[in-house]
């Protein structure tokens, strides 16, 4: 019984990170990844055609800069609330 | 015989807690470096407001953005790895992620030669734009001795499953180096 668990326990630890298995990782790395690549064009097309693109590019600095905060750095885990 | 379970406890209690403290020391450590970064960021738009010169390298910098952001899901990837026992995977992942810091630390260095002639330190968005972009180069720089340590030490067998914190920390300090570039960016060169 308690060779089972513990083989169930090291199965869990090597195939999930932060609780979720690999795959799943990822493919949440492989969405982020896609999302911050297109937040990125589209800035720099806003930056090159709005003549003060200040405001109009605040949302997608923002939105970036959550991305990495929340998939990348698990900032949530850090609080104690879910874990990405 | 006592005194044995005590000191047996107390390194138990330490066990179970260092890898929290760690994680909350480099956490605080982060907060304290985006005040750093925070105050620059504050003083380009003081001194020059939203003004930037016209003969910025935009192509350049938007080709540095993108080998950052390269960067930082092959650092993912080498957190994951370790952390699931892939070991030749997280090693390959990280070596794709220092490849990448160092190509962005020589685009900075081809942008600054550009930069010295257009707009050099002296002048008010130069001083921005060095003071900026400098400190940003050297936490990169930093990211990645500390990425080519954790590959190093894991090249020899160190870390694991269940001691893969060395690596996440390292990685997380390449993503907040990342997540400092995408506020620098639009600050620098966009706005």
């Amino acid at each position: 019984m308690a060779d089972t668990s513990e083989r169930q326990a090291f199965h869990e630890l090597t195939t999930e990170v932060h609780g979720r298995p690999l795959g799943q990782r990822l493919k949440i790395g492989a969405l982020v990844m896609v999302a911050l690549a297109v937040l990125t064009v589209i800035e720099y097309v806003i930056a090159v055609e709005v003549e003060h693109p200040l405001l109009p590019l605040l949302p997608f600095a923002a939105l970036k800069f959550v991305l990495i905060l929340e998939y990348f750095m698990h900032f949530t885990a850090v609080l104690g609330r879910g874990d990405h | 015989m006592a005194t044995v379970t005590v000191e047996a406890a107390h390194s138990r209690a330490e066990l179970l807690h260092q890898p929290r403290s760690n994680k909350l020391g480099l956490w605080i450590f982060m907060a304290s470096e985006t005040f750093l970064f925070s105050a620059l960021i504050s003083a380009r738009f003081i001194t020059s407001g939203v003004q930037k010169p016209e003969d910025l390298n935009q192509a350049l910098a938007f080709g540095l953005t993108c080998v950052l952001l390269v960067s930082s899901i092959s650092a993912y990837l080498a957190e994951a790895f370790i952390a699931t026992g892939h070991r030749r995977a997280f090693l390959a992942s990280t070596r794709i992620t220092i490849v990448f810091g160092l190509i962005f630390i020589g685009g900075v260095m081809f942008e600054w030669r550009e930069a010295l002639e257009n707009f050099p330190p002296g002048t008010i968005y130069g001083t921005a734009f060095f003071s900026l972009i400098g400190l940003h180069a050297f936490h990169v720089l930093t990211g990645v001795l500390a990425l080519a340590v954790v590959l190093n030490l894991g090249a020899i067998g160190h870390f694991g499953p269940a001691n893969s914190w060395p690596v996440e920390g390292a990685v997380k300090y390449w993503h907040f180096v990342d997540l400092m570039w995408v506020i620098i960016y639009p600050t620098l060169y966009l706005f």
